[in-house]
């Protein structure tokens, strides 16, 4: 079965950005196709240095990197929402690709299940 | 058509009022003859589970309208053990494990993990969320 998650919250203001990304994870450890996209501020999660340790909170690019080790290899931004934020590319984890908004549409249609957070 | 539902609440209650929808979403599926394959508490919804809140006279306990249609529905209502414990909601089994003194998860919810959400969207016909 084929999970979407759509994550649009940034890495660090609520504890939801953590714990949902546990839920993907423990999805994929079920044997099931996981695909996730970082939806707008969601984006931030994704950038490759994220110091945490000033704010005393877990840093986040332990857990994204973590993606490919628990196949997770469907992670996904929509391009748009880089651009919108002045953030480059190479800002950005390596194993996250970009999308179009029309993508995302097509993946949402496929998807046996959504889920948001 | 009878469909299953897994639902999953992730809004504490009395902050807002998505844990109160929840509890009547449920109550109206199961008056329209839905089933309710698994009633999932994560994140912040954990606090649904906590037998020691305690509302003025005049205001409903929410986790006694949960312990209510548990009981007369048999629902199945599964706390998740890491968003519990990071929250202080601890039951028996728990404060025991962790040498914690007293206990406050509400009888009829249970603790497990995320691996019963997974279970519960792959055999639901509808997946829902209630919370911010």
């Amino acid at each position: 079965m084929h999970f979407l998650y759509l994550f649009t919250r940034q890495a660090y203001g609520h504890s939801l950005a953590r714990e949902a990304l546990d839920m993907a994870l423990a999805t994929a450890a079920f044997d099931q196709k996981v695909s996730i996209v970082f939806l707008q501020d969601g984006i931030y999660q994704l950038l490759a240095t994220n110091d945490a340790h000033t704010i005393d909170a877990k840093p986040h690019t332990g857990v994204i990197n973590a993606l490919p080790l628990y196949d997770v290899e469907n992670v996904y931004y929509v391009d748009a929402d880089r651009q919108l934020r002045n953030i480059r590319a190479d800002d950005l984890v390596a194993h996250a690709a970009a999308i179009s908004q029309a993508t995302l549409q097509e993946l949402m249609s496929s998807a046996d299940r959504i889920q948001s957070f | 058509m009878s469909l299953c539902f897994a639902i999953l609440v992730t809004g504490q209650p009395y902050s807002d009022q998505s844990s109160k929808t929840a509890l009547q979403f449920c109550k109206a599926l199961i008056a329209s003859q839905h089933r309710i394959c698994r009633v999932f508490f994560f994140n912040d919804g954990v606090h649904c589970a906590n037998s020691f809140i305690t509302p003025p006279q005049d205001e409903h306990a929410i986790p006694k309208q949960w312990q209510a249609l548990q009981q007369d529905y048999d629902l199945d209502l599964v706390v998740c053990v890491s968003s519990a414990l990071r929250r202080g909601i601890i039951d028996q089994k728990e404060a025991q494990r962790y040498e914690i003194d007293g206990h406050n998860m509400a009888t009829g919810f249970s603790i497990g993990g995320l691996g019963q959400w997974v279970d519960a969207c792959i055999n639901a016909d509808r997946v829902i969320r209630f919370g911010n």
